[in-house]
């Protein structure tokens, strides 16, 4: 076991207002203060669950990252490397709306060699649907510019995308977009149900996922076929990830993904407040009313990352989550390419870590393999071109 | 929300390993096997953002 992520969340302060987004507080403008950077760089120095690694990939998330500012990620890119003092090869991205990028932050990304997640979720009518200024007017021509900048400097971004009710029945619109804007790498994800968003545009009022299934499956198809038609312009990381598992899966019989979201102290987050929080990054949006649910403890009050992993706390949830990931290894057909889930989306959709089906798995595990496994049929019988845009759809 | 209605949809795993079992891995990497997605930030970038 390792520290594979560290997340920290600056501020939860976003210049947008997006409608799905899971962090609260967005327009509180509390910034980290340095002192708790200091301390929990000291204490990953100090922590016996990384002493054995050399990389350690720090993700700057929020709320939106660049609004806490470039002097800040200045004095604290300082500050970690004097603390980790080349004892880790610390290597950041951040993901952000690309809204605030200017040439003063590419430099700054550029010289600390920063990757770029860029936020886009399609066209224009379609970006603009869900990610508003807090002026309720849409991101798009922002993000946009954004994206020019950073190209300008001979920054490679790769996009996420997430998948609403506006655009999941559009994969040809998004398909073309993405291509056509230069983007190489696109990953999908779909609209969860987590902290403050307590319920997914894919979900109808129903509440049942026959439809959401169904919309996933017909989306992820035909954005296949678009790829292969076209001599596959997109790294897309749902199918390159689930094509990686099966592949595994293929040549050892007994293989089950590893899942860091599931292991105590493999992902660690830190809120402005020096909150800490295991397992899945989006409980420190903890719960309505109780933001705190799921911290571990409070950075001031350890001397190593370890103390927090060890606490009766830590101990109860991961029991729970163990639970859980038992029970999804007995009932689930997809157990072999999935590996149990995720515990952040069992817990805000039926209230407990030792639940098992979620809607993320059933459409990005499930649904996916599907598409995938329907693709390959498809194209075996005849030998004539499987991808051709005018056969009949994968799914 | 239940999702009840849905716990028993999935196919049988003995469908599905063998499903997985017919697969070829040149088909499996035009889709990206292999590929460093741990280099990305899309990699860690978890749920709606």
């Amino acid at each position: 076991l390792v520290l594979e992520l560290l997340v920290i969340q600056p501020t939860a302060r976003c210049n947008l207002d997006c409608r799905y987004c899971y962090v609260p507080d967005r327009s509180d403008p509390t910034r980290l203060p340095t002192e708790l950077l200091e301390l929990l760089f000291r204490a990953v120095n100090r922590c016996k669950l990384a002493s054995g690694q050399k990389d350690l990939r720090v993700l700057w998330h929020a709320g939106e990252p660049l609004a806490a500012g470039l002097d800040f990620y200045r004095e604290a890119f300082d500050l970690i490397d004097g603390i980790l003092d080349k004892r880790f090869n610390a290597r950041h991205s951040i993901q952000t709306n690309a809204t605030l990028i200017t040439p003063a932050w590419c430099d700054f990304f550029r010289g600390r060699n920063v990757r770029i997640g860029v936020s886009l979720d399609g066209p224009r009518e379609i970006h603009d649907a869900n990610r508003k200024t807090r002026a309720g007017t849409g991101s798009f021509d922002a993000a946009m510019r954004g994206v020019k900048v950073l190209r300008a400097h001979g920054m490679v971004t790769s996009v996420l995308c997430v998948l609403t009710s506006e655009n999941i029945t559009r994969p040809d619109e998004l398909f073309e977009f993405f291509v056509e804007s230069g983007f190489r790498r696109v990953a999908f994800n779909v609209e969860e149900i987590e902290g403050p968003n307590l319920r997914s545009s894919l979900v109808g009022n129903e509440g049942d996922f026959a439809g959401p299934r169904e919309q996933y499956r017909a989306f992820m198809g035909r954005t296949l076929q678009l790829n292969a038609a076209h001599g596959w312009p997109l790294t897309i990381r749902e199918l390159a990830s689930i094509a990686q598992r099966m592949k595994d899966r293929r040549n050892d019989t007994s293989f089950v993904p590893a899942i860091a979201e599931q292991q105590s102290g493999a992902i660690l987050t830190m809120t402005r407040d020096g909150a800490v929080y295991s397992w899945s990054p989006e409980l420190a949006s903890g719960l309505p009313g109780a933001l705190d649910r799921f911290s571990l403890g409070n950075i001031r009050d350890v001397q190593s990352l370890d103390d927090l992993l060890t606490t009766s706390r830590a101990r109860e949830i991961q029991s729970e989550i163990d639970l859980g990931v038992a029970a999804c290894r007995r009932r689930c057909a997809y157990f072999g390419v999935c590996g149990g889930g995720s515990p952040g989306n069992k817990f805000y959709e039926e209230g407990s870590f030792a639940a098992t089906q979620t809607l993320k798995c059933s459409l990005q595990t499930q649904e996916l393999t599907e598409v995938v496994l329907g693709a390959f049929a498809y194209a075996r019988p005849d030998g004539s071109d499987p991808w051709s845009l005018g056969g009949p759809a994968f799914c | 929300m239940s999702n009840d209605q849905t716990r028993s949809e999935g196919t049988p795993e003995a469908s599905v390993e063998a499903r997985l079992g017919e697969l070829d891995d040149a088909y499996l990497q035009l889709l990206g096997s292999g590929q460093d997605l741990a280099s990305d930030p899309f990699y860690n970038a978890f749920h709606n953002a």
